[in-house]
């Protein structure tokens, strides 16, 4: 008797508590796989959104809505009123930011809904838009996946190619809420009928647009940042001495860092960097006729290389201070080793920044030619 | 009185009431680990920055201390309970008195824990679901071994920490995006902050005064002291793991702006076929977390087994459990609510697990300093 109570009262239990309250069918749901923060030319916030859509007779269909909204949590709403199915945002791979918005607003405050809701993924990448957002959301492209899935592919595959940096919302939240660094997101532009990554477009603390890195220098930014260890691909131009021919020399090589080593000191007051870093390289590329058999020859081509990424690396350098934003993250160091000059910077970073010493060294080893000579 | 502590006696007599020295470890070890390690780097870093590490460390030598003490104390009278001993020692009327407020204890702890995991599971996992329905179907399988006696919790505690660790493993994978430099440099703001911060990893070393009522059911007594200790040395590993990563991954502005740091961590872990990975991992996460409160719901029960002296300890499981459904229908808790809660436990755990070990070993001292005066 006692048994039979037991079994039943287990059979209604698990009958009633299903835990399926909120169960949400794919067909009726809206995957939000892109989202897109922009301005109207009369500086309004508009919200764009992008989904596939799960229904029958539909096949490969794609959603693709705009709408005018006070902040991101209020635009679902809006969304909700135009499309029929339940929006549902724990998906999105990529959000894009208008260049336009990010000149002209503050944009961490947008973003607080997608960092405040454990539903939201933190995974998705920030990407600027150099352009309208509704241009490169309102794309049809024919002979490319769906788009959502091939532009989270692009940046990925360029930041493995260090040609763009791969930064989450997680990652922007940090950058953005850590002094000793500046933000960075991977910028790109909608041309003719193509996408194309530019590089990485640089914010300072609050968030706002401060200048563009072409894609050779987010290679440069990469290789003093030193999160992935993957081969850059540089090419530079030679000048031998005493040649003359017209025709253009160049050398291709593929660098691997070794060793990365920043040392800070601090001398009257402002910081001192000393950036040291290790590299062993394989020619890929060379259209000059150079025995490269001598190791005298070896040497001189690790000189020209040497030299020309000090060049490249200054005119960045220099580039990021006249701007004052420092995404390397040299902060970071000052707090390490000098924690009480920190203290009294650490709220003006950046200015700091602008005005330290910064000198960088490479030094170059040749490993490889090739199966060539 | 006399007919409890006969039927006390008589009942641990029984095999079913004998733990092991590993089960009477991961029972410590299972009750330390629970809602505290969610929250335990936010609350290190806005007292002590990222030198939090070190705070834990001073935390895990004093919990040592106080547990070898209780130990010590239990030694003295290897089959009795604290609620026996409080009687023994305080007589009827006080002693009967304190074991109330330890009972309350007891089930302040377990609501405490109880309602933050539902709050948790409400927030990150099922935000449509009410709390007393969760709470319903969590509480079925925890009776089933709560009514088994104190074995089967030891086996449940054990069984638990093998199945779980995966889990700390697993909050390896975001040191990917590791800034070394985060840790540097080591004492930055002097000593004063490191100091202060041991106050906050108090509550999470909790657990150990759980030697006040299982030491008696132990059956090798002589390794007890050795048990503790690595019980309390396991859960010191688990909770400098989560801070170092926490302080590795996050920056340590970021850190304090996150309710649950070491949650956002489970963020980060993305498989192309699987996304919000901390959704299963907060589900398996309740296993560990009722390994935290059901041997608080037990001292609660043998409390008011001692203290009504009468009924089996199942029918007191079943009324308290029955009692915390009903708490949960009427009272769904707000954040700051929950906050509350938490400190309040902090609080009485700070006095109950530090302050009256002490206390109690001094009077203890004094009693029989007096009573062999006495005879002699």
């Amino acid at each position: 008797m006692r048994q039979g109570i037991y079994k039943f009262v287990i059979v209604i239990l698990i009958v009633v508590l299903t835990g399926c309250t909120d169960r949400i069918e794919i067909e009726d749901a809206t995957l939000i796989l892109s989202l897109g923060l922009d301005l109207d030319e009369k500086n309004n916030l508009v919200v764009y959104e992008r989904s596939p859509i799960f229904r029958r007779g539909t096949h490969g269909k794609t959603d693709h809505t705009g709408v005018h909204a006070a902040t991101v949590q209020r635009s679902y709403s809006n969304f909700e009123a135009l499309i029929s199915t339940s929006i549902y945002n724990g998906k999105t791979q990529l959000l894009f930011i208008g260049k336009r918005l990010l000149q002209r607003k503050e944009i961490f405050p947008f973003l607080d809904s997608l960092n405040r809701d454990p539903e939201n993924a933190t995974n998705l990448r920030v990407i600027a838009v150099d352009g309208p957002v509704s241009e490169v959301i309102n794309m049809e492209p024919k002979d490319k996946p769906r788009l959502s899935i091939y532009i989270a592919q692009l940046v990925d595959t360029s930041a493995l190619r260090h040609l763009t940096t791969k930064v989450t919302l997680r990652q922007f939240h940090y950058m953005i809420v850590e002094p000793g660094i500046t933000p960075i997101i991977s910028e790109i532009r909608k041309d003719q009928k193509e996408l194309r990554i530019l590089g990485n477009a640089l914010l300072d603390k609050k968030g706002y647009y401060c200048t563009s890195l072409n894609l050779r220098e987010t290679q440069l930014l990469e290789l003093l940042r030193d999160t992935q260890r993957t081969p850059y691909e540089f090419t530079f131009p030679v000048r031998l001495p005493g040649n003359h021919s017209k025709n253009k020399k160049n050398i291709s090589i593929s660098i691997k860092p070794k060793k990365l080593k920043i040392t800070t000191n601090y001398h009257n007051g402002v910081p001192q960097f000393d950036i040291d870093i290790k590299l062993v390289g394989n020619i890929t590329e060379r259209t000059f006729n150079m025995n490269l058999d001598k190791e005298a020859n070896k040497r001189i081509i690790e000189t020209i290389v040497e030299e020309e990424m000090n060049k490249q690396m200054a005119t960045l350098i220099k580039k990021l201070q006249r701007y004052q934003v420092d995404p390397i993250g040299l902060g970071l160091y000052v707090r390490a080793y000098h924690y009480n000059e920190w203290k009294a910077i650490e709220k003006e970073w950046p200015k700091t920044f602008a005005k330290s010493t910064i000198r960088f060294t490479p030094h170059v080893e040749i490993k490889n030619i090739g199966v060539l000579h | 009185m006399m007919e409890y502590t006969s039927e006390g006696v008589a009942m641990r007599s029984q095999s079913i009431n004998n733990i092991s020295l590993m089960q009477y470890i991961f029972i410590i070890h299972g009750t330390q680990v629970g809602i505290g390690i969610l929250t335990l780097p936010r609350e290190l870093t806005e007292i002590a920055g990222t030198d939090g590490w070190i705070s834990i460390l001073i935390g895990g030598a004093f919990s040592i201390l106080v547990s070898i003490l209780i130990t010590s104390i239990m030694k003295k009278h290897p089959d009795k309970t604290l609620y026996d001993l409080l009687l023994i020692y305080f007589g009827s009327y006080l002693g009967t008195l304190v074991n109330f407020i330890v009972v309350l204890y007891g089930a302040l702890a377990t609501i405490t824990v109880i309602f933050t995991t539902l709050f948790v599971i409400n927030v990150w996992v099922l935000v449509e679901t009410p709390t007393y329905l969760i709470l319903a179907g969590y509480l079925i399988p925890l009776f089933i071994i709560g009514s088994n006696g104190i074995k089967a919790l030891g086996r449940y505690s054990e069984i638990t920490f093998y199945f779980s660790i995966w889990m700390p493993i697993l909050l390896l994978f975001p040191l990917k995006d590791a800034h070394v430099l985060n840790l540097l440099p080591v004492v930055k703001e002097g000593w004063y902050p490191i100091i202060s911060a041991v106050r906050t990893t108090f509550l999470s070393f909790l657990g150990f005064e759980m030697a006040f009522f299982f030491y008696p059911y132990l059956t090798c007594k002589q390794h007890a002291t050795k048990g503790i200790i690595v019980a309390n040395l396991l859960s010191l590993g688990m909770f400098l793991v989560i801070t170092m990563v926490s302080y590795l991954f996050f920056s340590p502005k970021e850190i304090t702006q996150y309710e649950w740091p070491t949650l956002t961590l489970l963020k980060v872990i993305e498989f192309s076929f699987l996304e919000r990975f901390e959704i299963i991992y907060l589900s398996f996460y309740m296993y560990v977390l009722s390994t935290t409160w059901l041997p608080y719901t037990y001292v609660t029960i043998l409390g008011s087994q001692a203290i009504l002296k009468k009924g089996s300890h199942k029918k007191h499981l079943l009324i308290f459990i029955f009692l915390l459904l009903l708490i949960s229908i009427f009272f769904q808790p707000s954040y700051l609510q929950i906050a509350k809660l938490a400190k309040t436990w902090g609080s009485a755990g700070y006095i109950m697990g530090y302050v009256f070990p002490v206390l109690l070993g001094f009077y203890i001292i004094l009693h029989h300093f007096f009573k062999t005066r006495k005879s002699a």
